[in-house]
């Protein structure tokens, strides 16, 4: 199966019933479902993630869009697991402590999802152990995202909590800077979820 | 070292010492330079243009010829040569003249039972961006007169996280309370008496009405608790006295703030809700305040709950490319159709040089309705070429409101689909949080049967644009109600009747106050009302029929 067309515009364009259909039609046909997701679904997350670093996509389309990739996921990851299918990787996201913004950081997982990642996602406030009990059941890295300068010195403590564990530590967030994530010794940041995903296969020396 | 200031024609010189930036030594000169973000390098709100010099701009030294001009953010940039000069844009620029405040408020009847039966009382709601006071006659019950201004710690950030974040360090929370109080409110005290022939010594009591950070720092206490889980404030309460906290009124009279609900529902919703009788209103009610931070509370059959959405500060045109402050030389209302002769109105001026949030409501309304506009905020960008109003700024596309001569600007004023984006992200929040609220009481939005608006901005927006964005419910504009200033009446009443004090207090154990985004449903709800007016289409009937 190449391409199906009208399942890569329909995730695009954010329309949760046509993904929700297409995905159910190209199943029930008995497509093989790693070929839904790598050559169509996969293909239109990566396309929208380029036009939002070109400014030709803003953050409402690109959640829009996730959304809709969520629902034809929810549908193939069942089977997806059953057929034995490998994810791009494993990786866990999460708020640090003390800080209850999600929206941010809900769309990187929503991207490193719609790029084949499986992500664990360990929600907000999260403190050391969260990250450690992640890295201790796969995870191969770990996103941490802060959006108070009163919650990012956190950070600092989750890269020290996890050296030696081998997983890479990704950080972003408003008040976060390459400056500050070089200074904690991060091995990777981001400024916007597009960059996040290519950063995140940056750090596990996976092909962009 | 001596730095010349350059701003509309006017030259001023200032010592340049070590380490200051480019935002202190303007507003040294008398500038006040707007820094959205707090002075931390996040916006671009403090542009400058360098002259001749040696500066460091964030962490490069750069040297500027005579004949250039370099643009800088103005919080990241030192001076480092002997002379310097700099060159402020009128856009950077706060416009501290010409503010349209609601100052206007409906005080509910109510038995006159001062506690001071002689002199006069000062009623305060202390927002975010706007402070308004009333001098009050408490002999006679009568409200005397009314003055607003800017809340100047503006000057310093202006959204609530970026006030608590700066209060990190208690030098800069001894800031901020001073320009509340010594830079604010006096000059209002001043005023009100000044214009009434009132002797301040005859001022005895001041009830102040704000939201929960803003009543901390103006008592003088941090408000870094409220920022962080479970965002606990100090305290619900607040007293005082004038000369505790250097308000210039007779020295012994007493300060008493309205009561906080939460962290993030403040003495300004409880306000709000006594005002408007929330508790006795039949059917389902809800009551909204749309500022910087949208706050609301939803009343059925006795039950209330309340949450604070993070709105921003984008509809008062932070984050927006030519947002202004709904003030002088601001646009405040647009109407067009698929001609896009765009008819407007400005606040003051007849030159605009941006536009406030009333005005992006009406835009983004009309360009949906006439297609210009698509439900996920895109241009049709053949339509805006065809009219000759296309522009391409920093790579995106943008639509030309206002030329170059008829900006006060010198430069065209535009809306950009990131413009568009930012108010999507906002009016998302506020209408995603509505109906987290609504479900948390087993409710749905077609079941309200009567929404009362509080808060100066709800007295300037067209609500039929507003509902055609999805940023308030489809329910017919009859079933809504705008009750202007509710924060400011509030505190009046505290002083016009004791009686309220306990009302009050009765009042802020009521409302169960919900984390938005520890809900089930908030993300999904966030996500549905991006779009225009809303993916669910079920809510917006009567919008999307006539579309």
């Amino acid at each position: 199966m190449a391409r199906n067309e009208a399942l890569f515009e329909a995730v695009i364009k954010g329309k949760r019933p046509d993904v929700t259909a297409i995905v159910q039609q190209e199943v029930d046909k008995g497509t093989n479902v790693a070929e839904i997701l790598m050559e169509s679904m996969i293909p239109a997350m990566a396309e929208i993630g380029e036009r939002f670093s070109r400014n030709e996509a803003y953050v409402p389309e690109m959640l829009i869009a996730a959304r809709a990739m969520q629902a034809g996921l929810d549908i193939l990851d069942p089977l997806l697991a059953a057929a034995g299918h490998e994810p791009l990787g494993k990786v866990a996201i999460g708020t640090v402590k003390g800080d209850l913004h999600d929206i941010g950081k809900n769309l990187v997982a929503m991207m490193l999802k719609g790029a084949g990642f499986e992500v664990m996602d360990l929600g907000v406030d999260c403190d050391v152990d969260k990250y450690k009990d992640a890295v201790a059941s796969g995870a191969q890295a770990v996103l941490l995202s802060a959006l108070l300068t009163t919650t990012m010195p956190y950070m600092k403590e989750i890269v020290e909590g996890l050296k030696g564990s081998g997983a890479k530590v990704l950080i972003g967030g408003a008040p976060v800077t390459k400056e500050y994530a070089d200074g904690i010794g991060a091995d990777g940041y981001a400024d916007d979820a597009n960059t996040a995903v290519k950063a995140t296969k940056a750090a596990l020396g996976l092909a962009a | 070292m001596a730095v010349i200031i350059n701003f509309e024609g006017r030259s001023v010189a200032v010592e340049s010492g070590s380490d200051r930036s480019v935002l202190d030594l303007a507003r040294e000169a008398g500038w006040h330079i707007d820094a959205k973000c707090g002075g931390k390098g996040f916006c671009a709100s403090c542009n400058v243009l360098l002259g001749a010099g040696h500066y460091r701009v964030f962490a490069e030294e750069i040297e500027v010829l005579p004949e250039q001009r370099r643009e800088v953010l103005a919080c990241q940039t030192v001076v480092l040569s002997e002379t310097a000069e700099i060159f402020i844009p009128r856009s950077s620029v706060i416009a501290l003249d010409g503010a349209r405040i609601a100052d206007e408020m409906e005080i509910p009847e109510h038995t006159l039972n001062p506690r001071f039966g002689e002199g006069f009382g000062i009623a305060v709601d202390v927002g975010t961006t706007t402070v308004v006071a009333a001098l009050v006659d408490l002999s006679t019950g009568k409200v005397v007169s009314r003055e607003s201004l800017y809340n100047q710690q503006i000057l310093k950030a202006d959204d609530v996280v970026s006030r608590i974040s700066l209060c990190d360090d208690d030098a800069n929370l001894k800031i901020l309370q001073e320009l509340v109080i010594e830079h604010t409110l006096n000059p209002l005290i001043q005023k009100l008496c000044a214009g009434t022939g009132t002797d301040k010594e005859q001022i005895v009591q001041l009830a102040v009405s704000g939201n929960t950070v803003m009543m901390h720092i103006f008592f003088g206490v941090s408000p870094v608790s409220i920022g962080v889980i479970p965002f606990k404030p100090v305290s619900l309460t607040f007293e005082s006295i004038a000369v505790a906290l250097g308000i210039d009124v007779k020295p012994d009279a007493v300060i008493a703030a309205v009561p906080a609900i939460s962290g993030y529902v403040g003495g300004d919703i409880t306000s709000d809700i006594f005002v408007s009788n929330l508790w006795n209103q039949n059917g389902l009610t809800v009551l909204i305040d749309i500022g910087t931070n949208g706050e609301m509370v939803a009343c059925h059959a006795g039950q209330m709950t309340a949450c604070a959405t993070a709105a921003g500060p984008a509809f008062e045109g932070a984050g927006l490319l030519h947002g202004a402050r709904a003030a002088s030389r601001a646009i405040d209302t647009i109407n067009y159709d698929e001609t896009l002769q765009f008819e407007l109105t400005v606040i003051g001026e007849p030159y605009p040089m941006g536009l406030c949030g009333s005005a992006i409501i009406d835009f983004i309304a009309c360009g949906f309705r006439c297609g210009l506009i698509n439900a996920y905020g895109r241009y049709d960008v053949e339509m805006l070429k065809a009219q000759d109003c296309h522009e391409t700024v920093c790579g995106m596309h943008a639509c030309i409101l206002v030329d170059t001569e008829q900006s006060a600007t010198g430069e065209t004023i535009t809306v950009t689909e990131h413009d568009i984006a930012e108010i999507l992200k906002a009016k998302a929040a506020i209408y995603a949080g509505l109906k987290t609220l609504l479900a948390e009481l087993g409710k749905t939005v077609q079941e309200i049967d009567c929404i009362i608006l509080a808060g100066g901005f709800a007295k300037h927006i067209n609500l039929e644009n507003a509902v055609t964005i999805g940023l308030l419910p489809d329910i017919g504009i009859e079933k809504y109600k705008v009750i202007g200033n509710g924060s400011l009446a509030g505190a009046a009443l505290a002083l016009l009747d004791q009686g309220t004090g306990q009302a009050y207090l009765d009042i802020i154990d009521k409302p169960k106050v919900i984390t938005l985004n520890q809900t089930a449903h908030f993300t999904n709800y966030f996500q549905e009302a991006l779009a225009l007016p809303n993916l669910d289409e079920s809510d917006f009937p009567n919008i999307l029929s006539n579309h």
